[in-house]
């Protein structure tokens, strides 16, 4: 509860809330450039490109599979699944090497990178942020927190009192990383690389594409939900679907209503 | 039409994957050529675009203008300029150059999809049919998603009249796409061509989903008046189906009268169409007989 | 040109609207393999069909109705716009007569076995029917020679016809309009398909040909 309200000096809206909103958007903006001309080209290996179009291949073959006639699923079912040579049944089977992240040069040199140019600016700056602009409450949030929130958002303000909501520069500085993402979108077009939470999401999903144990058992998985899956012919009444979105022709009506009353 | 509107033009083909070959290159030869940097950051993919087209309709001197741009630019180091100039060598009819170039491409990148295709459509060029579907073939044991190799397979086996193989090309269309109502209007074509009743019957029920996904498509209606009719006039079916068969016809033949008239079209199909639908029965269908 | 007055008598002839509609089909869809069907006087036909049929046929193929640019051997379509062209041409006194085709590879002059089919079934309502080959190597924007292979199909055999000419000025004409790009104006039953607005008995194209043909006459 803070009655009366805070009044902040407005020198803090022109010295400290707007340089921060600008370095923050100019810093993505550099970022953005920087990682263009340091990524190298991803070249994919041949077979990390077929096993991932195996993947999906079953999985398209379980989803949509209702689409087909009963008999081209079960051909494509024992393709991928039999116990002789199915394609599926093969990948369960091999041996597969590791690559280590210390000992794989080429992963090393894209995780320094993606480090460099991500993590170490936001470090740096929010150092800075912290250090320069310390001492005083930056802004309000809209909505109310609980005292929780107060170490991590007040750090450097030690006072008791002050209502959770009123945080500090530093912490209006990540506010402006994570916020400032549809800016970028607008500004430098889609697939930009200032994009701080998509780099989060690319370094997840690396982890999971990359990584050599999860094939076998993504394998495993797709085998065994095929085997399940079961064939219900989606197209058997779609003549009643295609009347209904088509729309009838005159006398359609006509029977229908003798129908009911008859 | 000024420089952006050509622009725009140029972008929407190149989104859409048309084939306009003449078009693309007659909009060069009159608005864009003159000034190929009034286009900003475009002006490399309209350069690739248009140096395409111009291979497809042998205008040479604008091929040599635009892979001479696009070489100072990236120089032949760049995978995707090296492509170029192996279509280059097709287009004079030199295979053994495109296909070194090719080659050498893909001791580079083995996963280069795009050099292992340009492989391929030289076999077609050649009239090697049986080639390039063995090619194809292994290209899509490595690639199994890619749907445009599968709608070149499925052509490919069309032109060899392998109906059977066809139809399992487009059943992997309709698996990653089961939304498309082309491929679906497809499947029904090769279904109706393979001939016999269960296969008609098929076609019939592919076509309904077809219209189901896309009530304006014509050919769809045709389809089901086309099937239902060859259904209703087979000797083997028992009465009760024929009735529904007819029902169908009849449904259908009143839905594409609907349309040309609302369409006020300059032909006139209901004569035909009573024609049709009244003739007597042969109870065959197209070629595979 | 080919022209055979010499032989004496009437050969199998193209009028100038029947070859050029070909000829612009081929060159709209220059990358696509090409076939539709060709139009005769109903009363030649009868009259045809109930004479021998060892001779080479004598008639003036009076217009040809593009059909497709992308059948690739698939005969649904084919069968409705076959029977859609049967009852407009009857309606003007015409009838089918026989198909024609070009292939997709420039090269390439053989037969093809899908329209080979379709030439048996309309000749199993007449005596005979005509399977034409256009090839693609003869047409440029300056023609010299006619550029049709034409084959006789009576059964199940294909007989080559050598006997062919073109109506008048048939050749100039044509390369005028490649000249002018007036394949644009060409509508195929595929077009139709696509857009019913589209005329598929080229109404306007037609005429066009003709004021071309009457100039240079």
């Amino acid at each position: 509860m803070s009655e009366p309200e805070l009044r902040l000096d407005p020198a803090i809206r022109i010295w400290v809330f707007l340089p921060i909103v600008l370095i923050t958007f100019l810093v993505g903006i550099v970022r953005h450039y920087v990682s263009v001309l340091l990524t190298s080209a991803k070249s994919v290996a041949l077979n990390q490109v077929m096993d991932s179009q195996l993947l999906i291949r079953s999985r398209m073959l379980r989803e949509n599979a209702k689409f087909l006639p009963k008999q081209s699923f079960l051909m494509r079912r024992h393709h991928m699944n039999n116990e002789d040579n199915g394609i599926l049944k093969n990948q369960l089977s091999r041996t597969t090497v590791q690559p280590n992240p210390m000992t794989d040069p080429s992963m090393m040199t894209d995780m320094l990178k993606g480090n460099l140019t991500n993590v170490l600016p936001m470090i740096v700056i929010g150092g800075w942020i912290n250090w320069h602009f310390s001492g005083f409450v930056t802004t309000k949030v809209p909505f109310p927190l609980t005292l929780r929130f107060k170490p991590m958002l007040q750090r450097g303000i030690e006072l008791m009192s002050l209502d959770a909501s009123w945080v500090s520069s530093a912490s209006w500085y990540f506010l402006n990383v994570f916020g400032l993402r549809s800016i970028y979108a607008l500004v430098l077009g889609e697939n930009n690389s200032a994009d701080q939470s998509r780099v989060m999401q690319d370094q997840m999903s690396m982890q999971a594409g990359g990584m050599p144990q999860d094939p076998k058992q993504a394998f495993k998985a797709e085998w065994e939900a095929l085997e399940v899956t079961e064939h219900h012919f989606a197209l058997k009444n779609v003549e009643v679907d295609m009347m209904a979105v088509v729309g009838p022709t005159g006398d359609d009506l006509y029977h229908q209503n003798q129908k009911s009353i008859h | 039409m000024n420089v952006q509107e050509g622009r725009e033009l140029l972008r929407s083909w190149r989104e859409d994957n048309v084939r306009r070959s003449m078009d693309v290159v007659d909009l060069w030869d009159s608005l864009l050529s003159q000034d190929p940097e009034a286009l900003g950051d475009e002006k490399w993919m309209v350069l690739e675009q248009v140096a395409v087209a111009a291979m497809d309709v042998q205008r040479r001197d604008v091929v040599e203008r635009c892979l001479k741009r696009l070489k100072a630019e990236f120089d032949l180091d760049s995978i995707r300029v090296r492509r170029l100039y192996g279509m280059r060598h097709e287009m004079m009819g030199d295979w053994e150059s495109a296909l070194k170039l090719y080659d050498t491409i893909l001791e580079e990148d083995s996963a280069n999809s795009s050099a292992r295709k340009r492989k391929i459509a030289i076999h077609r060029a050649k009239g090697e049919r049986p080639q390039a579907i063995g090619e194809l073939s292994r290209y899509l044991n490595d690639f199994l998603c890619d749907t445009e190799a599968w709608m070149e397979l499925c052509d490919l086996y069309l032109e060899e009249r392998d109906y059977a193989k066809a139809a399992y090309c487009c059943e992997e269309l309709i698996l990653h796409n089961p939304n498309n109502h082309i491929y679906f209007q497809r499947y029904a074509e090769i279904k109706y061509t393979q001939g016999g009743m269960d296969n008609i019957e098929m076609a019939k029920t592919y076509y309904a989903k077809t219209l189901s996904l896309n009530p304006d498509n014509i050919r769809a209606l045709y389809g089901i008046l086309l099937a239902s009719f060859q259904l209703a006039s087979s000797n083997k079916m028992p009465a009760p189906k024929k009735q529904e068969f007819m029902k169908m016809v009849m449904w259908s033949s009143k839905q594409i009268q609907k349309r040309y008239q609302t369409k006020n079209a300059p032909i006139d199909p209901s004569r035909f169409i009573q024609a049709f639908v009244s003739q007597p029965p042969n109870g065959q269908s197209g070629a595979s007989s | 040109m080919s022209s055979s007055e010499t032989s004496g008598e009437p050969a199998l002839s193209f009028s100038c609207r029947a070859y050029a509609k070909m000829a612009l089909h081929a060159a709209k869809y220059p990358h696509c393999a090409v076939n539709g069907v060709l139009l005769a006087s109903k009363a030649q036909i009868k009259s045809l069909s109930t004479s021998s049929s060892s001779s080479s046929p004598k008639m003036l193929v009076v217009d040809a109705i593009p059909l497709s640019h992308q059948s690739r051997g698939l005969s649904p379509m084919l069968e409705m716009g076959l029977a859609l062209t049967e009852s407009l041409a009857e309606q003007e006194g015409l009838g089918v007569v026989g198909v024609y085709h070009v292939n997709e590879l420039f090269h390439d002059i053989s037969e093809d076995s899908f329209m080979k089919e379709v030439g048996k079934k309309i000749a199993e309502n007449m005596s005979f029917s005509l399977v034409v080959t256009v090839d693609n190597q003869k047409l440029s924007l300056v023609m010299e020679s006619h550029a049709l292979i034409v084959r006789q199909c009576s059964g199940d055999k294909l007989k080559d016809v050598q006997d062919i000419i073109l109506e008048g000025p048939t050749l100039e004409v044509v390369s005028t309009l490649l000249q002018r790009k007036n394949q644009a104006l060409l509508n195929d039953f595929d077009n139709h398909l696509d857009d019913m607005g589209c005329d598929i008995l080229n109404r306007d194209l037609n005429s066009v040909i003709l004021q071309c043909l009457e100039r240079l006459d």
